[in-house]
């Protein structure tokens, strides 16, 4: 177990590694430089500023170098200074990092808590309208565009109705909890439907899975009604797969976290790496980008724990 | 399950996968015929109307008209266009691709399948959007690269984008139906009589891989036109003017109050689009595994 655990955390680290040199070329190749912008607010910079400028910054070494002088920061816990904040990167991420974490946990939960129950409801007659139903709507949930469901949100409950507020963590000059859950309301809600539909499709084909199996008449036979096997029998081992499927999917749901929080102007990770690809802010890009790759890595990781301890089966013995 | 809810099941899953067949050929139809609909109607598609903007439906313009006047019905049928050719280009593209190191994963076996694996492995990990943003952001001048990209407002960008970060799925179950014949008797025979892997792999692997593959390539349209339309809607994917169904969502998001019809409608027929292809490519599945 220890030595499964320890190769699974050494591949996330190598892997986490490629991810970190890729992602760092690839800023590099985002159009602009720091250097472009100064250049445009200051014109007196003449050509050997420049040239100064780069060597001061770094900007005139190989990529290599520049990657091993950026990683050996990273790991040493300095992430560098935000161009577009001003601030270090570290600061700035702290508040939307929290704030995805919350917007993610509950779409989460949220999702499990509606798709398991219609799931075991679905699986006491499949191919009953309720089944039928059932699997629409989870279809309908991943196939959803997260924005566009999103911009409806707004335009019926903010803009027509009133009720709920359009946008932001909470309103301006008030940081109180009951501001800051009036604005979770809408982005919770909107990615609830992506994470609905996930967990629903694969919790209804994972009891449709099991329903038929022997242990299952087996439950039956000694008298246990209907719902009460399939949730005693079928639903322990349906949500064994479940748990994989929901930390595979962490990254499914990063993804639409940042939609959703582009649109609802949530501060998030998610808006901020949008804004840091915008504004051309490397050192904030690449450290919102790798935190999050870090996150959905070690959730697999997490996932293969998790499993190990609810099913006395699996062991991993290598 | 009694045969009996089996038979149910199967019968509702068909109608479903017929149904969404019949949408999918309406919305090829439509965004094929899209230009010469527009000219039959007697509507220039460029032709902007400042005194005729954002109107809601009417009978002289089915959609209404967008924010600078010109008539949505055709803007969203000629996104449609845009959008499912980046679908299927798409998955097209992440198919051959998944399916080439599917292939040699799985037929090669030892560690260069090891090492594919765990590469595939990372690759569905990691948060998509984030990097595709990224990519999409790259200047292709930087890498020495021709930046003209035509007149195409970035589809081939964006196909060659979505499938180096698809392929994944698809090689998963290249790999799996590759292993699963490996060992037949047909294929060590034509390997005994010296075929060599390029023609063993060609003649008798790919038969039993391309199934399996087909119905993951369908399900990933589906991801690819979502995937399009949020890139196109951040302003990182397709370039106005040309129209697709994700920068389509972008502009409507300023009207949003005045002209919500210009919101609704394209994400209606991108929501429409990705279930049909869902729904065909879970039909597709069932009947496969029928056949098994």
């Amino acid at each position: 177990m220890l030595a499964h655990l320890l190769r699974r955390g050494g591949e996330a680290v190598v892997a986490w590694l490629l991810v970190s040199l890729l992602v760092f070329t690839l800023v590099g190749l985002m159009p602009g430089d720091p250097l472009d912008l100064q250049l445009a607010a200051d014109p007196d910079l003449t050509a050997e500023d420049v040239e100064r400028l780069k060597a001061l910054y770094g900007l005139d070494r190989p990529l290599l170098a520049r990657y091993g002088t950026w990683l050996a920061d990273a790991v040493q816990g300095d992430w560098g200074f935000s161009r577009l904040y001003a601030r270090p990167v570290a600061a700035v991420m702290a508040e939307p990092m929290l704030n995805t974490l919350l917007l993610m946990g509950l779409s989460l939960v949220v999702g499990l808590a509606i798709a398991v129950p219609l799931a075991v409801a679905a699986a006491r007659r499949p191919g009953g309208p309720l089944d039928v139903g059932v699997n629409l709507l989870a279809f309908a949930g991943f196939s959803l565009p997260s924005f566009w469901l999103a911009l409806l949100m707004i335009l019926l409950f903010a803009v027509n109705l009133g009720w709920l507020p359009a946008g932001g963590v909470h309103a301006v000059g008030d940081p109180g909890l009951a501001s800051r859950l009036a604005h979770l309301v809408l982005p919770v809600a909107t990615l609830s439907v992506l994470t609905t539909g996930t967990y629903l499709r694969f919790a209804r084909g994972a009891l449709l899975e099991v329903v038929g199996e022997d242990f299952m008449r087996t439950a039956r036979a000694k008298g246990l009604g209907p719902l009460q096997a399939l949730v005693r029998h079928a639903l322990p081992n349906a949500l064994l797969p479940l748990v994989t499927i929901v930390a595979l999917q962490l990254g499914t749901l990063l993804s639409g976290a940042l939609a959703v929080e582009v649109v609802f102007a949530y501060r998030g990770m998610g808006k901020l790496t949008y804004d840091a690809i915008l504004a051309n802010d490397y050192n904030l890009a690449m450290a919102a980008l790798l935190a999050a790759t870090a996150l959905t890595l070690a959730a697999n990781i997490l996932a293969d724990l998790v499993y190990v301890q609810l099913d006395p089966r699996v062991r991993y013995d290598d | 399950m009694t045969t009996d809810a089996l038979g149910s099941v199967r019968r509702t899953a068909r109608g479903l996968t017929v149904a969404s067949l019949a949408v999918l050929a309406a919305m090829a139809a439509l965004a094929v015929a899209g230009p010469w609909l527009g000219e039959a109607l007697g509507i220039d598609t460029t032709a902007t109307n400042l005194l005729n903007r954002s109107q809601p439906p009417s009978l002289a313009h089915p959609f209404g008209t967008d924010a600078l006047g010109r008539d949505y019905f055709v803007r969203v049928l000629e996104g449609g266009r845009v959008s499912l050719v980046v679908g299927l280009g798409g998955a097209v593209a992440t198919g051959i691709l998944g399916t080439l190191i599917g292939l040699v994963a799985g037929y090669a076996g030892g560690r260069v399948d090891a090492l594919l694996m765990r590469l595939t492995d990372v690759v569905i990990a990691l948060p998509i959007l984030p990097l595709l943003l990224i990519v999409a952001a790259i200047d292709l001048s930087k890498l020495g690269l021709a930046t003209g990209g035509g007149g195409d407002g970035g589809v081939l960008r964006l196909v060659v984008i979505v499938a180096l970060f698809g392929w994944p799925s698809i090689a998963r179950v290249a790999r799996a139906q590759t292993l699963s014949v490996r060992r037949r008797t047909y294929v060590l025979a034509a390997e005994a009589l010296g075929a060599g892997a390029g023609r063993v792999v060609r003649r008798h692997v790919l038969p039993n891989v391309a199934g399996p593959v087909l119905v993951a390539a369908t399900l990933n349209i589906g991801n690819v036109i979502l995937a399009e339309s949020v890139l196109s809607f951040l302003g990182l994917g397709i370039q106005p003017p040309t129209p697709s169904w994700g920068n389509l969502l972008s502009d409507a998001q300023t009207t949003l109050a005045q002209a919500p019809h210009l919101a609704v409608i394209p994400g209606l027929a991108i929501f429409f689009t990705v279930i049909a292809f869902n729904v065909l490519g879970d039909g597709l599945q069932a009947l496969l595994d029928r056949r098994r």
